[in-house]
Parts: C-alpha cells; sequence; structure tokens
C-alpha cells in the first residue's frame, strides 16, 4: 500500500511539531507493507532531521515536486496543491492513504473528491469557539466521516461531543517518543542537580522566570542549568524581553554564569543526550497556554530520558501525572522561583524518586510499540488485530434505500485492499433509484433491509454469486417477505431468535442459512469511565414513535421509583417527535398521548426537575458516561441497540417485555418495569466497577469486529 | 402605553428595523449621515424594512436651526423612510433627564412602528433611550460603535470617565455590537466587551452612485492643469490647510520637481454637525474665511476653489472634476482610532488618494491603493503627487474589491437581523397560529438534527425548536435573571436588586429556560461553583477536560442565550488552568471580576447619583 505523509511544518528547523513529524516518520517504518513517501513542503536546505528519517521512507522535498511536477512556486502552497499532487501521482503512481497535517491543505484536500476519502486528517486539538464559524476542513471531514489523528483522549472527546464528530473515526495517537533500551544510562553527578530547558527561545514557555532563576542559582552549590535552544520566536513584538535574553547570553558566553551551560542548533540526537543528562526539565508555561489539552511532545521525551519534568499546574498534568505529581506549580498563586529551587533540592528524596516512578509510568504510555498499533488503526482503518478480512479479493453490491445503520461498517470495511463495496441505492422500500444492474464482477449482493431490494435480487440472482439480506424489524410484519424467493437468498441476517422463529415458521426460511446477529456495537469505544453523575441517572433512548416506544411507560417508571428513591433522574436522548412528520402527523391520538407525556413532566410533582432532553446528536459514547441505568420501554423493538450500548458501557438494564427481549437481555427483562426497582437501587448504591464490568463484558460479542469478520464468511 | 412585552398584544414586525441616529439626511451631510444613509440603504436593499430614527428633538436643537423651518416628520428620502420625532427643549436640564424624555418617546413611536430590532448609532445619548424603549416594547438592540466621542481631550476628566463608562454600559447590553475598524474593536475589547459579540462593519462605498448633475472645471473657475481636491468637513482635524501649502509647493516647484500647473478644490464647511450651508446661515463658515485668506498669503487665490458644503449626491459630482483627493488628517487621540468614509467616496471615482498615515488611515489604504505620508510632511506629500500627476498613479486603473461594497460590509448586521426575523416570524406563529408547532422539515425527520444544517461561513446556530419549550409552545412566564450557580446560598452578584425575578438552572431546566424565558441576564456563578466545589452538584466538571457533554451543553446554552440577547455573564476569575474549556464560551460573555473595594465604592456613588437624577 502507498502511503504519503503530507506536512505543513519546514522540516529544515527543529521545533515540537517537526520532531512530531519526525516521529512519525519512524512509527511508520514499523508498519508491515507499507511504501511511504514523505513529502515536504519546503525544499530541504537543512538535513538536521532528515539524516535521521528511516531510509526504507522515501523523501520528496518541494524541490523536488517542482522537478516532477513544473510547480511554480518553491513551496507547496494550499492554492495548487490538489493540481501539483494529481501532476505528481500521475507520473509516481497514486497514493492509497494520504496522512495530512496542516489546516488549509485539509481543507483543500477534503474539498476535492478525487482525494477525500483517501485522507486521513491530523488534528493536534480542536476545540470550537462559538465566535468563530466552524473551520472548513472540520465541517467537510464531518460530512465524509474522514479520520483523524489527535494527541489525547480529551481532544477526542472534544471533537465527538463539541463537534459531532463520528467517533469511530477518531483515533488518539499521542506524542511518540523513541527510546534506545540498551543505551548505556546517562552519568549523573549525585551531588548536582541539573535543570534543562530545551526548546525555542519563547516568552510564554516562562523564559523569563528562567532567566530569574538561572541568575539566582549562581549562589545555590550544587545546582545547575542546561540550556538547548532553539531559534528565537517573536522577536519584535517583545524587545524587553529579547534584551533581557540577549544580555543573559552575553553573560553566559563571558563566562559569567559559570554553572549554566548553553547549546544552540545541535542535532536532534545530541539535544537528547543533554536533556538525558539532567535531573529536572523545566517545563512551564505562561497562563496563555493554561487551556491547552495537547501533550507536549517534548514533556514525554523528558520522562522517557528519567527527567522529571516541572509542570504547570493544570488538569490535564494533573489527568496525565496524577494528583500527587510533586513538581507541579500554580503559576498564578505561587512563586516560581522558590517552588523550582526547592524542587532542584529535593533530587535523591524519596519525593524524587516517586516522580521517577511515576514518569517510567508515563513514558510506558507513550512507547513506540503501543502507539504503531493504534497509528496503523488510524491510517489502514483496520480494525483491532490487523489482519485482513477476506483471504480473496471481495466485491459486494450493496443494495438499500438506507445505509444509517451500516455505516460504521462500510468505514471499517472500505480500507481493507481485499474488499470492494459498489453502491446500488434504492429510492425508497419499494423502488430502485436506477434499474437494478448486478456489476460482472461482483461476487456477493448485499440487501440492507428486506424490501422490495429482497424481492428484485432474489428474483434476478446471477449464477456464480451469493446473496445475503438483512431483515431489521418492520419488514417481517410488511408483505415484502413473501415475495422474496427465499431459495436464492445465501444467508439472511436477522436482529434476534424472534425474527428467526417468525422467518422459519412463517416464511419458510431454511433455519440453517439464517444467522441471528444483532445490530452491531463498537464495543471498545464505549467502555469508557463513568461520569459521578450516572449512578443514579436513568437514560432512554429515541421515543419515537409513540407507539413502538412507549414513551409514557418510561414517565410512569421513573415517578414510581422517584416515589421510593428521589435520587434517580432521567435522560432522554431523542429526536423530538414534532420534529418528525411520520411521528407526528401519524394520528392524532398519538400526538395527543405524548403531549399528555410531555404536560405530566411539567406538573407530576413526582418529576419536577427530573427530565433531562438531551438533543439528539452522534455522540453517544459519551453521553452513556452520564447514564447508570439504560432504560427500554417499548412494546416492540428489533433488537433495541440502545440497550446493547448502554450495557457495553457499563449501564445497568431495565427492558420492557417486548417480544425476543429475553432471547436478548434475560434476565433483565420484566413484564412490569417496576420489578427492577430493588435491583436498579441496589446496583446503584453498589457503584461497583466490577458489576459493571461483567455487564460490558457480556455485551463484547456483538462488536463490529466480530460482526465484520462473520459478514464475511457468510 | 400599555402594550405588554409578552402576551398576545406585543407582536413586533420581523423584518422592520429602528435604526436610531444622531445625524440623518436631510439635514446633515458630514460622514457621519453619509454612512446612516449608506448602511440604511444596503440593509434595505437586502430586505430589511429600515426606518431611520432620527434622535429625538433633531434637527430642532441644531445649533442655528431656523426655528419656523418646515420640517417633514414622516418622508421618504430616495425611497428611504425618515422620522423625525419633537422633543420639547429642555434648557438646563441634566443628560439623564433628557435620557429619559426621550426613551419615552422612542417608546411611543416604536409601539407605533412595531419594529422586531433597533440599531442605534453613536454615542451613548443617542443610544441609551433607544435601549431603553427597545426593553420596553421587546425589541432586539444592537449598538452601531462609530466613534470614541469622549475621547477628544488629552487628560481624561472625570466627566469623560463617566461617559466612558456610560459608552461600556451602551455596548454591553447590546446583542452585538458593529464598528468600524480593528483599533475601535480592540478599545470595545479593553474596555470589558465579549470580542466575540463585536463584529466589523467598516465604512464602505457605493458603486452606483453617479452625480446629480454633469460639472465642468469651468463651472468652478478651474483654468489649471491639475485639479486636487478635498471633500468633507472643515474641523481644526482635518488639516485641511495642508492642501493649500501643498497647492503652493508644488506650483513652486523645488525638491518635489518641476513647477506644476495645479489648483486645489475645496468642498464643505465647518457647521455644526454637518448642517447644510443654506440653513446655517451666513456667518457658519468661518474655517472657509480662515482658508481663503490662507491661499491669499500664499499668493494662490486665484487657484483655491471654494464650494460650501452640498448634499452628497451633489458633492459627488466634485469628484470627477479632481486628479486627486488629499485627505491630511492631524493627529488626535480619535483620528488615531477612528475612519472617515471619504477615502472610499474618492476610491469609487477610482481617484488616487493621499492620506496622513494615521492607524485608519493604514488600515484602509491598501484597500483602495490609497498612499500614506506622514502627518504634516508637505515636501514628502509633494513629491508624492508630483510623481502622481506627472507620471501617472495606479490608482486609476484600479478595479475595486466588490467586498468593498456597502451591500457587503453589513453582512455582519444582516446576519443580526436575519436571526431576529427568524424568532419573530415563530413568535408570532405562536401568537396568531393557534396551536401547532412550525411545520417540520422533511427532509431532516429521522436523520440529522437540524442544529447541524447550517452556514458554513458564520459560527453555529442552535434550532430552538427541538427543545420541547419551544417546541410544545409552553410559557414558563419571565425570568430577569437565570442563574447557574451553587445550590447554597446565592453567590456574589446573583441578584443585584430584590426585584430581580431568579430562576435556578439545572441540566433539566436551562436550554428551555433561556429558550422562552423573556431575556435578562444569565450568569454562571464559577466562582460560587468553586467555593462550593459540590461533587454531586449539576455543575461538577463544568469547563474540564473530563465531561464534555456538560460543556457541550452549556456551549448550546450560550449559543441560545446569545442568539436570544441575553446579557451572558460569568463570575470569574476564572482560571483557565482550572477550566480549559472555557474557551469554548469565552469570547462571547462578559468575565466579571471581583469588584475591588474601591470599584465597589465607586458603583455605590453611582447608583446615588442616578437616584438624585430619578
Amino acid at each position: 500500500m502507498k502511503v504519503a505523509i503530507l506536512a505543513e511544518q519546514n522540516f529544515n528547523l527543529i521545533d515540537g511539531s517537526t520532531i512530531w513529524l519526525l516521529n512519525v516518520c519512524k512509527l511508520m517504518a514499523r508498519l508491515p507493507g507499507l511504501e511511504v513517501s514523505v513529502l515536504l513542503r519546503h525544499p530541504l536546505t537543512d538535513r538536521i532531521l532528515a539524516n535521521e528519517v528511516p531510509p526504507a521512507l522515501r523523501l520528496v522535498d518541494a524541490a523536488e515536486m517542482a522537478r516532477v511536477t513544473g510547480m511554480a512556486s518553491p513551496t507547496l502552497e494550499p492554492a495548487t496543491l490538489t493540481r501539483t499532487l494529481r501532476d505528481w501521482e500521475q507520473s509516481k503512481g497514486r497514493f492509497d492513504r494520504i496522512f495530512v497535517r496542516g489546516e488549509a491543505f485539509l481543507s483543500v484536500l477534503l474539498a476535492d473528491p478525487g482525494f477525500a476519502p483517501r485522507i486521513i486528517g491530523y488534528a493536534p486539538g480542536a476545540i470550537p469557539d462559538l465566535a468563530q464559524p466552524e473551520p472548513d476542513w472540520l465541517v467537510l471531514g464531518r460530512a465524509a466521516r474522514t479520520p483523524f489523528v489527535v494527541q489525547s483522549e480529551p481532544a477526542k472527546r472534544a471533537m465527538e461531543s463539541l463537534f459531532d464528530y463520528p467517533a469511530h473515526v477518531v483515533h488518539v495517537v499521542p506524542p511518540i517518543v523513541f527510546h534506545d533500551p540498551d543505551a548505556a544510562p546517562p552519568r549523573r553527578d549525585p551531588a548536582t542537580a541539573v535543570l534543562c530547558y530545551s526548546g525555542k527561545i519563547d516568552l510564554h514557555y516562562g523564559m523569563d522566570w528562567l532567566i530569574g532563576l538561572t541568575r539566582r542559582l549562581g549562589a545555590e552549590p550544587g545546582l545547575k542549568v542546561s540550556l538547548i535552544a532553539g531559534k528565537d520566536t517573536w522577536r519584535p513584538r517583545y524587545p524587553e524581553f529579547f534584551k533581557a535574553m540577549d544580555a543573559f547570553r552575553a553573560d553566559i558566553s563571558a563566562g559569567r554564569l559559570p554553572h549554566v551551560s548553553l547549546v544552540t542548533g545541535v542535532p536532534h540526537a545530541t539535544a537528547k543526550a543533554l536533556m538525558g543528562a539532567a535531573d529536572f526539565a523545566y517545563c512551564l508555561r505562561h497562563a496563555r497556554y493554561d487551556d491547552v489539552i495537547e501533550i507536549s511532545t517534548k514533556i514525554v521525551e523528558f520522562c522517557t530520558a528519567g527527567v522529571a519534568p516541572i509542570l504547570n499546574d493544570t488538569a490535564l498534568n494533573r489527568a496525565l501525572f496524577g494528583e500527587d505529581y510533586p513538581y507541579l506549580i500554580d503559576i498564578v498563586t505561587e512563586d516560581v522561583e522558590d517552588r523550582v529551587i526547592a524542587m532542584l533540592r529535593s533530587k535523591g528524596s524519596p519525593v524524587h524518586a516517586r516522580a521517577q516512578t511515576r514518569i517510567a509510568e508515563v513514558a510506558a504510555r507513550f512507547s513506540a510499540d503501543r502507539l504503531a498499533g493504534a497509528l496503523g488503526q488510524a491510517i489502514l482503518g483496520q480494525g483491532r488485530g490487523g489482519a485482513p478480512l477476506s483471504a480473496q479479493p471481495r466485491h459486494v453490491l450493496l443494495a438499500t434505500h438506507d445505509a444509517k445503520f451500516l455505516r460504521p461498517f462500510l468505514d471499517r470495511v472500505q480500507n481493507d485492499p481485499q474488499i470492494r463495496i459498489s453502491h446500488q441505492p434504492w429510492a425508497s422500500t419499494t423502488r430502485a433509484g436506477t434499474p437494478p444492474v448486478v456489476p460482472a464482477d461482483a461476487d456477493t449482493v448485499f440487501c440492507e433491509w428486506a424490501c422490495e431490494n429482497a424481492v428484485w435480487h432474489s428474483q434476478n440472482k446471477r449464477p456464480g454469486t451469493r446473496l445475503i439480506v438483512r431483515l431489521h424489524r418492520f419488514e417481517a410484519f410488511r408483505d415484502f417477505p413473501k415475495r422474496v424467493n427465499w431459495a436464492a437468498v445465501d444467508a439472511l441476517i436477522v436482529v434476534s431468535d424472534h425474527f428467526r422463529d417468525i422467518m422459519v415458521q412463517q416464511f419458510g426460511v431454511d433455519p440453517a442459512r439464517v444467522h441471528v446477529m444483532p445490530q452491531f456495537i463498537d464495543w471498545h469505544e464505549l467502555r469508557r469511565p463513568k461520569l459521578p453523575a450516572a449512578r443514579f441517572t436513568l437514560g432512554l433512548v429515541g421515543i419515537n414513535p409513540f407507539d413502538h416506544k412507549r414513551f409514557d411507560r418510561a414517565i410512569d417508571f421513573l415517578a414510581a421509583l422517584r416515589a421510593r428513591d428521589p435520587r434517580f433522574t432521567l435522560a432522554v436522548r431523542s429526536v423530538m417527535p414534532w420534529k418528525i412528520d411520520w411521528v407526528w402527523n401519524k394520528s392524532p391520538e398519538d400526538r395527543a398521548r405524548f403531549v399528555a407525556v410531555f404536560g405530566r413532566i411539567q406538573s407530576d410533582p413526582l418529576l419536577a426537575g427530573a427530565v433531562r432532553f438531551d438533543p439528539a446528536g452522534p455522540d453517544m459514547e459519551e453521553w452513556y458516561r452520564g447514564i447508570g441505568t439504560i432504560l427500554s420501554s417499548s412494546d416492540s423493538e428489533g433488537c433495541h441497540t440502545s440497550v446493547m450500548e448502554g450495557m457495553a458501557s457499563g449501564c445497568y438494564p431495565v427492558v420492557h417485555d417486548w417480544p425476543g427481549a429475553r432471547l436478548l437481555f434475560a434476565p433483565y427483562v420484566h413484564a412490569d418495569m417496576r420489578a427492577a426497582f430493588d435491583d436498579v437501587i441496589a446496583f446503584a448504591e453498589a457503584n461497583s466497577d466490577a458489576a459493571r464490568e461483567t455487564l460490558s463484558r457480556s455485551m463484547q460479542p456483538h462488536d463490529i469486529d466480530a460482526f465484520t469478520r462473520s459478514f464475511f464468511h457468510l | 402605553m400599555n402594550t405588554p412585552v409578552s402576551g398576545p398584544g406585543s407582536w413586533r414586525l420581523p423584518r422592520r428595523l429602528a435604526y436610531v441616529v444622531s445625524h440623518s439626511r436631510p439635514w446633515s451631510s458630514n460622514g457621519y449621515a453619509v454612512r446612516t444613509d449608506a448602511v440604511a440603504r444596503a440593509l434595505s436593499e437586502a430586505g430589511h424594512e429600515v426606518i431611520v430614527f432620527t434622535r429625538p428633538g433633531r434637527p430642532w436643537d441644531i445649533e442655528g436651526f431656523h426655528a419656523n423651518a418646515e420640517v417633514p416628520l414622516d418622508r421618504r428620502i430616495d425611497g428611504l423612510r425618515h422620522i423625525c420625532l419633537p422633543m420639547p427643549p429642555m434648557p438646563g436640564a441634566r443628560p439623564i433627564a433628557r435620557v429619559r424624555m426621550a426613551a419615552d418617546i422612542l417608546t411611543e413611536a416604536f409601539y407605533a412602528f412595531r419594529p422586531a430590532a433597533v440599531l442605534a448609532a453613536s454615542n451613548w445619548e443617542n443610544a441609551e433611550p433607544a435601549r431603553r424603549a427597545a426593553g420596553r416594547t421587546g425589541a432586539a438592540f444592537f449598538y452601531e460603535q462609530r466613534g470614541f466621542w469622549n475621547m477628544g481631550a488629552e487628560a481624561e476628566t472625570e466627566a469623560e470617565r463617566a461617559e466612558r463608562r456610560q459608552e461600556t454600559e451602551i455596548a454591553l447590553a447590546a446583542r452585538a455590537v458593529f464598528t468600524l475598524n480593528g483599533p475601535m474593536r480592540g478599545a470595545l475589547v479593553q474596555r470589558g466587551v465579549p470580542e466575540g459579540r463585536i463584529h466589523l462593519v467598516p465604512n464602505g462605498l457605493s458603486f452606483r452612485m453617479r452625480p446629480a448633475k454633469r460639472l465642468t472645471r469651468d463651472a468652478i473657475g478651474c483654468k489649471a492643469r491639475y485639479l486636487l481636491g478635498y471633500v468633507g468637513s472643515l474641523s481644526a482635524y482635518e488639516g485641511v490647510e495642508d492642501l493649500l501649502h501643498l497647492t503652493a509647493m508644488l506650483r513652486k516647484g523645488g525638491p518635489a520637481g518641476e513647477p506644476l500647473d495645479v489648483a486645489a478644490l475645496i468642498v464643505g464647511s465647518d457647521a455644526p454637525k454637518g448642517l447644510l450651508g443654506s440653513m446655517a446661515g451666513p456667518d457658519a463658515a468661518p474655517a472657509q474665511g480662515n482658508l481663503r485668506r490662507l491661499a491669499a498669503e500664499l499668493g494662490i487665490a486665484d487657484f483655491a476653489h471654494f464650494v460650501p458644503q452640498l448634499p452628497e449626491a451633489e458633492a459627488a459630482s466634485y469628484f470627477p472634476l479632481c486628479d486627486a483627493i488629499v485627505l491630511p488628517r492631524r493627529r488626535t487621540r480619535v483620528t488615531e482610532l477612528v475612519p472617515p468614509v471619504k477615502p472610499y467616496a474618492a476610491a469609487a471615482w477610482s481617484l488616487p488618494v493621499f492620506m496622513t498615515d494615521l492607524p485608519p488611515l493604514a488600515e484602509i489604504a491598501p484597500e483602495i491603493n490609497g498612499s500614506l505620508f506622514p502627518e504634516g510632511d508637505i515636501p514628502a506629500l509633494a513629491a508624492m503627487v508630483h510623481t502622481a500627476l506627472t507620471k501617472g498613479h495606479p490608482a486609476t486603473i484600479l478595479s475595486l474589491d466588490p467586498d468593498l461594497d456597502w451591500a457587503q460590509r453589513v453582512r455582519p448586521i444582516r446576519h443580526q437581523l436575519d436571526m431576529v426575523a427568524e424568532a419573530e416570524q415563530t413568535r408570532n406563529a405562536w401568537l396568531f397560529g393557534g396551536f401547532g408547532p412550525t411545520a417540520p422539515d422533511a427532509a431532516q425527520a429521522g436523520s440529522a438534527p437540524s442544529s447541524l444544517v447550517q452556514d458554513p461561513a458564520t459560527p453555529r446556530r442552535f434550532d430552538m425548536t427541538i427543545l420541547p419549550g419551544v417546541g410544545l409552545q409552553r410559557d414558563i412566564g419571565a425570568a430577569h435573571l437565570a442563574r447557574i450557580g451553587p445550590t447554597a446560598a446565592p453567590g456574589q452578584g446573583a441578584s443585584q436588586d430584590a426585584t430581580d425575578r431568579v430562576t435556578v438552572l439545572t441540566r433539566a431546566n436551562l436550554l428551555d429556560t433561556l429558550a422562552t424565558a423573556e431575556p435578562g441576564r444569565f450568569v454562571i456563578d464559577w466562582a460560587g461553583l468553586q467555593v462550593e466545589a459540590d461533587p454531586a452538584s449539576d455543575w461538577a466538571g463544568l469547563w474540564s477536560i473530563d465531561d464534555m457533554r456538560l460543556n457541550r451543553q452549556i456551549m448550546d446554552a450560550v449559543r441560545i442565550a446569545t442568539e436570544r440577547g441575553w446579557r451572558v455573564q460569568v463570575l470569574g476569575p476564572v482560571h483557565r488552568s482550572q477550566a480549559p474549556l472555557f474557551r469554548t464560551i469565552a469570547a462571547v460573555v462578559e468575565e466579571i471580576l471581583p469588584a475591588s473595594a474601591d470599584q465597589i465604592a465607586e458603583q455605590i456613588a453611582e447608583k446615588i447619583t442616578a437616584g438624585d437624577a430619578a
């Protein structure tokens, strides 16, 4: 597979983002079966980083691109990027995947249908701002469900909940750090504590404090400072600071500060060696960086080298290093210089030893071996495990009027080089979009929903193809099954035993060809830590239409439960009925019943303030984190995926006894849901992670990976 | 004045805008009036029903106005409706008494005209009555900050400080503030106005404006080969005498090169508030007299042509006579911040424009290909003009960016007015349409929530019709103050006075309350929540990296609040290290820092003063 890495950074310079690029290159070199080109935006004039790129990767700089494509500008520019890439691919071959960092590059590539399906984006940490429109790349990527790599779990959750980005295409690959386990440990003098700063000379990296601090350290025996300086940034903007910085540098070079060493522009490997020789790392930043939720590569590098970073006391750093990490400084209320000196003096103490244990744990989380799999999954779109879905090439024709329940499945298989999916859209359950045709090389026809699509394909099956039909629920009660030629159907997927029985008994389908496969869930994504509020919060997903979902029954349940224990509340996640024409205008009776339930929520003292309506949205994984008990109040369901998802997230289920429910969810199914009160209260009281884990494990067989693998063996 | 803010009698016309201004045509033709006319016209062409309300008492209170001149109270000027509202003179009255009287007059007018939105232009004395009247009639209030009139003097007096506070209060009370350029936005942000609620509506030009009549140089008696023009007021800070010095230097020749046959044309007067000359009497133009004397002293009396101030369209007919326009503004605290409209008027004629190098003019220069010279540096200016006249100037072949058109400039205002119109239409449908929510959009039924459907160029909006309170038309009554805070005693700033109606917000009622109650203040008592620190509270984890759903709910709440005109205040300080996700909303809310003892004393003193006035 041919993969391109395309980044906007200037690879001639060393900074956090070019080190990131270098490390991505190294990580990519570990993934088997890839032919990787690194497309550099600028002409390569300094090989300081390029020399460290593994030789298996091909470096292509802007100058080479220009020679091959006739590109006029000296650097790759957004305005001409798609044209240049197209010219390049014409002579050098097409890339199967392009991993892109840089908002402007992403925006133009995602706007071009020739590139969009091949793009994997990198977003270090996108946070919305209500005053700003959403960025183009995000709007385009969300619509196309473009895979994105982000740096941290919070960044992923922000993409999901704040931007409605689908969870299954957002991958966390934290900053990667390479560590040579055979390298000799650096020699450190136990009598001296060395504080190291490595990075750009940027006022906002706390350089003003560092200068003051370093000057003070001259009077403190046994304390030294090692500076590995990058380029000056914002020099014209902060003349006062750079006057102080220049005087500081002059004093160092004149030998007036013998406890300080300063190097500039050294190779990355040399810098790493110098960093490793220190005991503490100066990683403080001014308050303007306090709301950053990305992890700095530099901090991880220090941890890997066994150097304890001194950090701002922020939410992110506490989450990463633990509440009791001893080297956090609150820059607003504390005296930075005093605190740093006290920390340096702690070398060799139990506090220092504890910090070293902690940073070793942190470093292990960022090891290359752990992260190569995560990056591979993002780039290749493989499921966990990474094995191809099929040994032979397959071409599946998907015939359906509505593929929404298949989207994660399609996103997953589209990345498998062995599998090709073509689409035959149907205009409705009863009409084809255009006259249906089965391509000559299709080996399988997959009818999602057992409607007219299944009728037509069962009567027009081409010999040598396999026909697979998936039936959800409502089709079983329509006339389609009567008209399907079931002898031509090689496999019928149903979502529960209940529907298997109906199909076998009423329509004479061969039981050997019926496969019970409930709607898949993304089990791994759903396993997230619960929030404290989840404990006494019930959840209900979907209330439409009234006669299926029986919102009134859920409200009865809540009111009666609150009469016993008023700590419980209900969160409802659903499109509102008045927003769906066929629900709201179907029957005046149903509408009146909805109005009555909403009225009761307002007026019944037992329900006062106890029902929250959360606007519908895709971030269900985050939503379940706030739910402790999942309800299914329905009269009729296929398999009620939200109960399966809720259980996977660790919710306790309370399921009304709809046909088929017992085979899926026993022993949590009740003819009268109130029978579950004791269990619901006991579960919430126990607040036990082990109990939640047991519930979650029971749903693992329904993971999308299992479904996908089974599908290609039908 | 019994029409209620809520209830069936409270309807407003969704697309009607009351544009309340200090100066307008036909009584004034200064830059202020030119901008008023251009903005009103651009909005009106975009489909908004604009009515220009001249500040109550105008034009009668303009200095030199003939008391018995006939003033049509309601008339259309080139199709645009203008209303004048009489107000009895109040000699010796305090400003606050005038404000109250003007507010009553505007309130009556708004009850009659039923605007859904009120846009008031500078200054606060003009805007404050409009704000009060908008509040009484339930109209959305917007402020157009056009200048900082209180910045005239060098050292700030007590009165100026008070005036600055008034200006800030008006800006904070507005649903959105429109201002003219980056430096002015910066000044507003410095005063505490949330950056995300400030939108730039710079001056622009009209590509369609053509002269009322064709003029020739003969008509003004000009025989010179080249003509340099200035069209505008002759206020001292405009530095128009430099145009005469320039003309003299170019005629003499010298550092700039060979002598040139150049004349100067000066169109304008120094009449108060740009009042047109015909109404201002014969003594209204002392500045012109001074300039004439200076021209004589410089020996160029025959090459300096003066035309009294004219209505904008007539003044425009002098532009094609000129070879270049010179705007030799002086550096003052105002001119360092506030941009004039003149450069665009000149650019519309593709004339080269030479301007003093001041920040607002430097911001305009690249748009119109203008040239900048150091303030008062006549030799430098002469060299530039000489080259332009003799060797050609690129401005003459310039094709102007269509974004400079007023129609494009007013887009931020249109965006806000469209939101108001949409909300009012829904509201009127409730008031008059009886039961039944708005027809659901078939395309979105069952698929993506409609809040995902959006114009990508604007911040994302929240579809309030998905909320039960809106969708089922529940009226939960008025709330002047809706508050997120500790469950225990209300924290600091929670209630300003006993008459505040307070709604305690929970995660269950948050969105519905903000979407249905009459907008007032929406307070998030962050400081109080920190003190309480209850892990079981609805708001535990607010703005942390751990609970993104909660952060999303607050974003949606603030979207609703700002769209409906709530004033959103966060009681701080909010340390970003504890609240990294605060930045999702920080740009559109006020962060209130704990008042120092001095500030509290000052506020009390102010209240006492205000009480006196009342």
